[in-house]
Order: C-alpha cells, then structure tokens, then sequence
C-alpha cells in the first residue's frame, strides 16, 4: 500500500512537473483514463489513513458521545 | 401485456445507447431492448442485481413484462430492428435536471450515485456512465433510473463514468463550496457538465494545492485532459492504464468521503430567507393565507401542486396537510430552496425544491433541442398556487400582465392566485425607483382575467390594502 502511495505520488509530481497543453485533438475521455493510475493508488492511500484514523479516534468520538449523553 | 392501439412515445432524451429506448405508453413507461443487448442485460437482469439495488433505493424498480411479438414489433431500435425485450419501470412524478437542483440536491445526487456504484461494486458490477441526468428525485430521495448502465466489472478496467462523475457532480459543487458561484445558469448552458477548464480558473488555487480532491480530481485530472495527446494512447499505455480492483473502490470511497463533508460556502442571508419576517403582512394575515390554502387544497385535493415563487415551502406544506399529494416548489432563491430541501423534502415531506428564475425558465435543450425538456413541456400540475409573486414578475420583471395571469391559468385546471395591488408597501417599493407604467395592474382587470378563463370559485380580500385571494377552477 505504501509503494503504491509513493510510486503514485512520484508519478503524480512527475505529471504535474512534465504536463503542458498540448494542440492534438483529443477525446476527452482519454486522458481522464490514463491518469486513474495515478488518482487510484493516492486514492487508495488517502482512504488508508481516513480508516486508519477513524479507528483510533472512535474510542474518543465514543467517550465523546457518552458525555454528552450523560450531560 | 395488453395490446394497445396507441403508438408507444419515445422519450426524446433517451437515445445515446442505442441498446435501449425508453418509451411512454398511456402513462406507462417501457424500456424496449435491442436484440443487441438482449442476452447481456436479461443475464444481469436474472441475477437479481437490479432488484437489491431497486430495495436499497438506489436504483428503479425494473420489472420484465411479458410481451407477444405483437406488441415487440411496436417498439423498434435505432436501425429500425424490433425490441428483443419489455421492461416497466414506475413513472418519475416530475423529471428535473442538475441544473434545476440547489448544492444539497446536487450533492444527495452525487453521493446516492457513488452508493450506488460502491454497492453494485462490491457485487462484481460497475456503471458505464455516471451522468446526473440518470439521477431522479422519486419521493425526495434521488435514485438512478437506467438500468442499462450497469454492466459487469472487468478487473483492470479503470473507471469509464469518472470525467462525467466530476464534470457533472464534483466541479459545480466545487464551485459553490470553494468557489461561492452558484453553478446553475453555467450549468444550464453547458449540458455535458462543467469543463475542466473553466473550473481550472475559477476555483482559488489554494484549495486546488492544499486539498486532495483539489489536486487529483480537479487539478491533475483537468491537466490529464488538455495535454494527453491520442497519439500517445496506444495498446502500451492502455496495458499500463489498468486500474486494479481496489484502487477502483478506493477512487469511489475517497470521492465518497470528501463530498460527504463538502459544505456550500456560507452565504449571507438574503433577502428572501428573511421575507417572511420582513414581508408587509403580520402573522394574522399569513394564517388567513395559510387557511384559505388548507380550504382549497381540502377541497381539491389536488395530486401535484406547483408552487410559483413558493420560497421554503410553507404554503406546500399547509396545502400538503390538508389533503394534496405533492408539490414542487419553483423559486429562483437558492437559499430558500436550500432551506426547504433540507428542513422538509430529506425529512420526507413530498416537496421537491427547483431553481427556477420564473422570467426565464428552463427551456428545450440539448440534441434537437428536445433533449432536456423546459418547464412548460413537463406541465403536469393538477393544481397551482401563486402567492404574492404576481407583483415581482408584473412591476418586478416588468412581464404584461395577461400574459402572467395567463401563464398561470395556463398551468393547471384549478388553483390560487393573490393578487398584490399598488397601495401595498412592497409594490410601492418596487415602484418607488421607477416610472409606473403599469396602468392596468388593478384589481379589477385581474378579477376580469381570471373570468375570461376560469370560474373564480372564491375570494378573500385580506387587509386594508386590498390583497386579494382568489381560488377558481375550470368547471
């Protein structure tokens, strides 16, 4: 998972650094294809970190919840 | 099935898959297939996929219907070939579109399309497209009405609906929560979705750089689309696009966990939010109103009221308790709309909120301009209310007066109009920086218009300035 997030990002930078507009036509969807390789492995670590995080903050949104039902 | 003599009507949105049409029949809506598509969708149909996601309430029923040759030969294709196929599916009471819908509708369309695609997914299923066009508003809640979209997952496949999903869903609302522009006119002039690079510009670079969803799905994508070149799209870089299973679901889930906390940029508060604090008319003014609401709408009982200029929804809600069905609330107030989507229409009321500036309404777009229908080629009301809004299209916008009256007689049999004269203080206001040229707005002329037409059932004049209810009919 991490590899993928970092070869992602690589990639991500890499693309952002290299890209200019170019004239060829083009059908839009291509490209919107060609760069899910990118967006799914950062996806894939964002959505890591999202459960990651939720896991160690339930004990405390819990607590949380109890107070302020006994409040 | 019933032979029927009448000629099934193709619905002129619906032709870009040539697989499938649908059609209305005397009130009922069919969904011829191709003999194309036959055996694939009738697999996906058998196995039951449609019918969880339909109980999920995330896509619409979908029944097969037991067709004679007779009857397929009334449904023909594109090529002129004969529909392999019947399904039924329950009528949509009012088809709305994107550009009609406030940012939590909008964003309720989003969100209910990615439960859709997350739920059909994890089922070995995938959607073609991701249009919002396909999302409809059936009893508040908005629910995918194309069932051909759904096809099997093939893994490596990226996924295809993804420029759509952020052109139609993800950059408007963008452009409301960071952007504070209200995306419906540009919307509306722009069917396929927001272009990238209009949002490119638009939206505050800082957002773009400091958020991941700014960065991937706007930036790095929008930039994906100006510069990839076809030529560099070969069977290499096709092998190298793949997308695997859970980068796939993880691109779903993180679009899904964004949007759910995506808020609309706070607005001020406008004047409208506050009309009814503000308005000319006290509190036992606005029980009288709501009365004579609740007497017409016992009476009438109306299925479908449209509502003109009906801000929250208040007088829809009255009208509702008292005996009709539903209503749509038309006003060009987003804030308003805002109010009452999220107050009434998500805690089940059966009001559906549309933007709509009622001096320039939707109209016919799109491929032969009958793609996206406007406003008045979906008039299906059975009952209208128009309440003090006569005034703001008459003085306000500066409309002819017949020609309002008119329009609103014209939208349904029965209804309510209040007529708003000059001596009231908001017209005065309105008149205050302008030239009164409007000799015959006066109450007489407007009893004489709705007599021309209707039978003015009854009337109340309300308070001292002389506002006036009128309730009429066609019978």
């Amino acid at each position: 998972m991490k590899q993928v997030a970092i070869s992602s990002l690589s990639g991500a930078i890499l693309f952002a650094a290299s890209a200019a507009p170019a004239l060829a036509y083009i059908d839009p969807i291509t490209g919107s294809i060609i760069i899910q390789t990118i967006v799914g492995g950062l996806a894939a670590g964002a959505v890591a970190i999202r459960s990651v995080r939720e896991k160690i903050m339930a004990p405390f949104k819990s607590k949380k919840q109890d107070d302020a039902e006994n409040a | 099935m019933r032979d029927t003599t009448a000629a099934p009507e193709r619905d002129a949105g619906s032709f870009r898959d040539p697989n499938g049409y649908v059609f209305l029949n005397e009130g009922r809506v069919f969904r011829a297939i191709m003999p194309a598509m036959h055996q694939q969708f009738a697999t996906i149909y058998d196995s039951g996929i449609i019918s969880r996601l339909a109980k999920q309430g995330f896509m619409i029923a979908c029944e097969r219907v037991d067709a004679d040759e007779f009857t397929l030969a009334n449904y023909t294709g594109a090529r002129g070939e004969t529909a392999a196929a019947l399904y039924e599916h329950p009528k949509v009471p009012m088809v709305s579109y994107p550009y009609e819908w406030t940012f939590s509708q909008l964003k309720a369309a989003a969100l209910a399309h990615l439960d859709l695609q997350i739920a059909a997914f994890e089922e070995g299923y995938v959607l073609s497209d991701a249009t919002a066009y396909n999302m409809q508003f059936v009893e508040g809640r908005p629910i995918h009405i194309d069932v051909l979209s759904i096809q099997q997952y093939e893994e490596g496949k990226p996924w295809n609906g993804y420029n759509q999903f952020c052109r139609q869903f993800l950059l408007p609302l963008l452009l409301e929560a960071w952007g504070g522009v209200s995306y419906q006119a540009m919307y509306r002039g722009s069917i396929d979705g927001i272009p990238f690079a209009d949002a490119l510009s638009i939206l505050p670079k800082h957002r773009l750089f400091s958020s991941l969803t700014g960065f991937l799905h706007v930036y790095l994508h929008g930039r994906s689309i100006t510069s990839a070149s076809s030529a560099k799209f070969n069977d290499k870089t096709r092998k190298a696009a793949a997308v695997s299973k859970s980068n796939y679901l993880a691109i779903l889930k993180q679009l899904h966990g964004f949007l759910t906390d995506l808020q609309s940029k706070k607005r001020s508060e406008t004047y409208w939010n506050s009309y009814a604090s503000k308005n000319s008319y006290s509190d036992d003014m606005r029980d009288t109103k709501l009365h004579f609401v609740r007497d017409w709408a016992a009476q009438v009982k109306p299925n479908l009221i449209w509502d003109i200029g009906g801000n929250t929804g208040d007088f829809s809600m009255a009208a509702i308790e008292a005996g009709a069905k539903s209503s749509i609330v038309l006003d060009s107030d987003l804030d308003s709309l805002e109010a009452l989507f999220n107050t009434r229409t998500q805690r089940g009321a059966p009001i559906l909120p549309l933007a709509m500036n009622l001096s320039d309404p939707s109209s016919d777009i799109g491929w032969r301009q009958s793609e996206r229908k406007g406003l008045m080629s979906r008039a299906n009301a059975d009952g209208v209310i128009a309440l003090a809004v006569i005034h703001h299209l008459v003085i306000g916008a500066n409309l002819p007066f017949d020609e309002v009256v008119n329009w609103f007689l014209d939208l349904a049999p029965e209804g309510i109009i209040e007529f708003v004269p000059k001596r009231d203080p908001m017209v005065r206001q309105l008149l205050e920086m302008r030239p009164d040229m409007f000799p015959d707005y006066t109450e007489e002329r407007f009893r004489e218009l709705v007599s021309m037409r209707k039978k003015i059932v009854s009337e109340h004049v309300f308070d001292s300035n002389g506002r006036l209810l009128v309730s009429y009919s066609d019978h």
